[in-house]
């Protein structure tokens, strides 16, 4: 029976519920909560597991019932504050219904309560996708890979000995173990987690980054070629602990597989063991093998017999190249960069970048910084600042939403728009802001309508504000997205939003832009001066 | 790893519900499984399981 409690607080009405006896995922409650906060009359609400960030949340908004006192991690919280007795109610029964509705998924097929269970019932079950909470994550990948199961493991906090554990038990299986951290995947053409639809080939991809491989995909697609597999191999696989043992098994598994002609491998620069074992194993490697370490030395790459790129467009360009032999030109070259750019204006001196994909916020800070301006991020690139105050923008700023920083208890920026839609507010009312980057990334487990979210947020921005920012945005998918590409274009377009099929082409006419009009180009540290003159 | 190649992909997926939701959109075979906290999240309770099922493993 859950208990309750009912306190007045002058014009509001608030009412507090606690379920002891219901689990739900954390993407699953929060879409709870958004859909209990858009009713009519309801002020604030949270729907929540018992969490120490969750009692925080709710005593900030002064939420936190004195029935909440005592609830623990496994308690499910249901908190409201509505304009009166009837829309609280109202907002009640709307918790209760949204939570009835996500229980009773498949009917009445029984749905196996642990994942051991789960394994026994489906023996012809080949992969397991593993994205509960990072304390129990490695336990659950280990019962998948010790079944001789594949794993691929989104959820992030696990251990770096653990990633290696996993990951040695995983190659003496012949087995996969994607991640941790590992949030896209195409095996077999089958999009697992954030992934996107794209053309069947015989382009393969090892990525240590969930954005890296989704803009590579997506551009193979677009330039006509297709996608063997797509093969996530975490964030972390290149570094010195873990030696790039995942990736080089996945780069092996595709040097064998008769559907691959040529290999592509994104990531960070590995850590100088990490590279060094990666290419003694793939020393004489019989398929071309292109490599796009962000940022690193390409000269150093190329002597060991590699293809390079300088950008996650030049990445999948160079592949094709391989299978055409004829050079892939641009998208956007420099003579349309250049009407695109030709008549805008500049209301302010500095560019904004809000961005879902962490490689994406990496990749522009590069171009910015190769084109000679200083830039200041959360996740800053060797060579750029780090942002003092995480809600203010300074000089040239580029951020990763979907960093920790800012999805701490939210949902990431690829599901979720409000965060990014509140800082683009921010952002549009800012004199000194004058161009706006940001990334739409379309395919499976994205918003399925990010485009129409971010057009309306701007032109609410644009109302509010009274200003006109310049807007470029890289779209990264497919037509055959369940947003669909062209879609999304168009209802971009419509909001006055300059959109771009690739990053690298975006950034290629925002500096352009930058460069030639009056945005300011001088030391960080001189920023404040500008406009003073 | 080569084996799964060219096969049909049957997922079972353990954790957020959404990525059950989209393979079914995208017509992919997967088993969802109704995963909570072991031991009711209780971490005491948690590592005494641990502990007696690595015990059981070595006899």
């Amino acid at each position: 029976m859950p208990e309750h409690a009912a306190a007045e607080s002058g014009m509001t009405v608030k009412k507090g519920l606690v379920h002891r006896d219901r689990y739900y995922d954390s993407v699953t409650l929060m879409r709870v909560t958004n859909e209990v906060r858009s009713r009519e009359g309801v002020c604030a609400a949270v729907v929540g597991m018992g969490t120490d960030f969750n009692i925080d949340s709710l005593k900030r908004m002064g939420l936190f019932l004195p029935e909440f006192d005592g609830v623990t991690p496994n308690d499910l919280l249901v908190a409201v504050e509505a304009e009166d007795d009837a829309a609280l109610e109202t907002a009640l029964a709307v918790a209760e219904e949204e939570m009835t509705r996500r229980r009773v998924i498949s009917g009445s097929d029984y749905i196996p309560p642990t994942l051991e269970r789960a394994l026994e019932m489906n023996p012809e079950a080949q992969v397991v996708l593993v994205s509960v909470p990072g304390r129990y994550a490695a336990g659950e990948a280990r019962k998948a890979l010790e079944a001789g199961r594949h794993v691929m493991l989104f959820s992030d906090n696990v251990s770096i000995e653990e990633e290696r554990s996993l990951k040695e038990l995983a190659v003496s299986k012949g087995l996969l173990m994607m991640g941790p951290d590992c949030g896209t995947a195409i095996l077999n053409g089958v999009p697992l987690a954030f992934a996107n639809v794209v053309r069947r080939g015989s382009i393969g991809v090892v990525a240590a980054s969930g954005t890296g491989l989704q803009e590579v995909t997506c551009l193979i697609d677009r330039f006509g070629f297709g996608i063997s597999q797509a093969l996530g191999v975490g964030g972390r696989d290149l570094s010195k602990e873990i030696g790039g043992l995942m990736t080089i098994e996945c780069v092996k598994a595709l040097l064998e597989d008769a559907a691959t002609e040529v290999i592509v491998i994104v990531s960070k620069p590995p850590a100088p063991e990490a590279q060094k074992s990666l290419f003694r194993e793939l020393e004489g490697a019989v398929k071309p093998i292109v490599i796009y370490f962000i940022g690193a030395d390409r000269e150093r790459i190329e002597e060991a017999g590699f293809v390079t790129a300088g950008d996650l467009e030049e990445t999948a360009s160079r592949a094709v190249e391989i299978l055409t032999g004829e050079p892939v030109g641009q998208l956007v070259p420099e003579n349309l960069a250049r009407e695109i750019v030709a008549n805008r204006k500049l209301p302010g001196p500095f560019v904004r970048g809000l961005y879902s994909g962490g490689t994406f916020c990496d990749e522009a800070q590069r171009k910015l910084m190769e084109a000679g301006f200083d830039v200041y991020s959360n996740t800053p690139a060797p060579g750029a600042r780090c942002v003092e105050d995480l809600q203010k923008s300074v000089g040239h700023t580029i951020l990763d939403l979907g960093d920790d920083d800012f999805t701490r208890g939210r949902a990431h920026p690829m599901i979720d728009p409000a965060e990014r839609i509140r800082r683009l507010e921010v952002e549009f009312a800012d004199d000194d802001a004058g161009l706006i980057l940001f990334d739409v990334v379309l395919g499976y487990g994205s918003h399925p309508d990010m485009g129409g979210a971010m057009a309306a947020a701007i032109r609410a921005a644009r109302e509010k504000s009274n200003r006109e920012p310049l807007l470029f945005c890289n779209l990264c998918g497919t037509e055959s997205d369940p947003q669909g590409f062209d879609k999304q274009r168009k209802v971009l377009e419509e909001a006055g939003v300059v959109v771009f099929p690739s990053h690298a082409s975006m950034l290629r006419t925002a500096t352009e832009l930058l460069s030639g009009k009056n945005a300011f180009k001088g030391k960080a540290a001189d920023h404040a001066e500008v406009g003073k003159e | 790893m080569r084996e799964i190649f060219g096969k049909e992909v049957v997922v079972i997926n353990v954790g957020l519900d959404l990525f059950a939701e989209e393979l079914e959109k995208a017509t992919v075979p997967v088993q969802r499984v109704a995963w909570r906290p072991p031991a009711q999240g209780k971490k005491k309770v948690q590592d005494l399981l641990a502990r007696i099922k690595k015990k059981k493993g070595k006899e």
